[in-house]
Formats: structure tokens, sequence, C-alpha cells
């Protein structure tokens, strides 16, 4: 791990160099302010998928689009698992082209709903887009997130899978 | 037939906002398991058996 620790006032025009291995901690004092790490991040896209009604149904985000540490699995739980752990901002959101009653989308912390938009919906206006997002904090070895959405239009609804409309997406905003 | 049509026609008086963040949860991992009750909560009807939800077709 690369240190840099400033005891009084920087100089200007200063350069400093890490070893080359780990994180570059920069402390002031003696105090850590801040690491600069290796800063995972993700965006998917979703499969097809056919809701039930008032069934929580977890959103297939198999298109794996941006992958940076190879954190995400797309393939058999598509979920999030950083491995550094921090604070990260993660969104998911997806277009259903018929709905009515309430309209949820969520992202589930170790299968718990940690951050959820619900809204009311018709079907008036050819569909509903719903989008949740929110600070999450992963201790970078088993911490993961998925995204659910859920729907009462009183029978199936199909989701609109367009990379534009339906994703799931985050990254790291700092350090632990 | 759905799990939630199957709960709907064991108990008609349920309404839509017992599910949802309601008393009943029901869910789906989409891992090709298909539907099932996560969480039943209601405070006065007993979650259905595996057998009544068999029955129903």
């Amino acid at each position: 791990m690369a240190l840099i620790n400033t005891t009084t006032t920087g100089v200007l025009g200063s350069t400093f160099y890490g070893d080359g291995s780990g994180d570059l901690t920069v402390q002031q004092n003696g105090v850590t302010v801040n690491k600069v790490t290796a800063s995972p991040l993700f965006h998917a896209t979703c499969g097809a998928l056919t809701f039930a009604n008032s069934t929580w149904t977890k959103l297939p985000m198999s298109g794996k689009v941006y992958d940076t540490n190879n954190n995400y699995d797309p393939t058999t739980n598509y979920r999030f698992t950083p491995t550094v752990a921090g604070y990260y901002w993660i969104k998911a959101q997806f277009f259903l082209g018929s709905s009515g009653g309430r309209t949820a989308c969520s992202i589930y912390k170790n299968s718990g709903d940690v951050c959820q938009t619900l809204i009311l919906s018709s079907n008036t206006n050819g569909g509903i887009s719903v989008v949740t997002q929110g600070l999450i904090y992963f201790n970078g070895t088993t911490d993961y997130v998925e995204a659910y959405g859920y729907q009462e239009s009183g029978g199936t609804s199909a989701l609109n899978n367009n990379g534009g409309l339906t994703m799931f997406s985050g990254y790291m905003v700092r350090p632990a | 037939m759905t799990l939630y049509e199957k709960i709907i026609s064991i108990y008609p008086q349920l309404a839509t906002y017992d599910f949802a963040t309601g008393n009943i949860t029901l869910q789906n991992d989409s891992d090709g398991k298909g539907d099932y009750i996560r969480e039943w909560n209601h405070p006065t009807l007993a979650r259905p058996t595996k057998e009544q939800l068999e029955a129903i077709e």
C-alpha cells in the first residue's frame, strides 16, 4: 500500500509516487482523508420477462455492458458483488408495457429490500417507467445487490427490455 | 394459474393492498423455480398449505 502523508502544508507542484501496490492512501497529520483505489462499476441490460400479478420478480439483468472489476454475475443470479468495500450508488429501472394499480422497483441487498420506488400507475399512456436508486454500503466480500420489480395490473404483464428503458447499474462513490 | 391466482381463489377476501408492502410477499427469483410465498404475515388468514395450493388447477 502506498501512503501520502502531508504534515503541515503541502508544496504546490509537488509530485508524490506510490510504491505500485494496493490502495493509495492520503493522510493529513496522520489521519486518513481519502483512499484512491480501484473503483468498480457495472451496467447491465435485461432479458425478457413477464411479471405475474402481485409477485416480486427478480429482473434478469443478463446483458453485461460494463463490469470494470468482474464483479457482476449476468448468468446465474444477476447480482453485483463488489470486491472493494465502500459506498456505491446503485440504480435500477424498468419499463412495463401494460400496468395498473401499483408498480414498484426495488434494490435488494443480501435478499432484503433496501431501496424502493412504488408508484400508482395506469395504462392510459401505454406503460410505465419506474426508477429507484440509492447509496448502499458493501463490505467488499459477501454483500450483493439485485433488482426486483412488481406490478398489480390484475394479470401478467410483459417487461419492455429495451436497453434504454430497462437497466441496472452502479458505481463506487468512495471506499470504506 | 399463477401462485397469486391460486391464493386469491382460496382467500377471495384478500385485497391488493395485502400484497406489495402488505402482509403477504410473493416472489420469483428468476431461477426457474417459479413463484413462492416469501412472507405470510396476515393477521387472520392462515398461510395456505402446499396441499391446498396443489389442489387448485
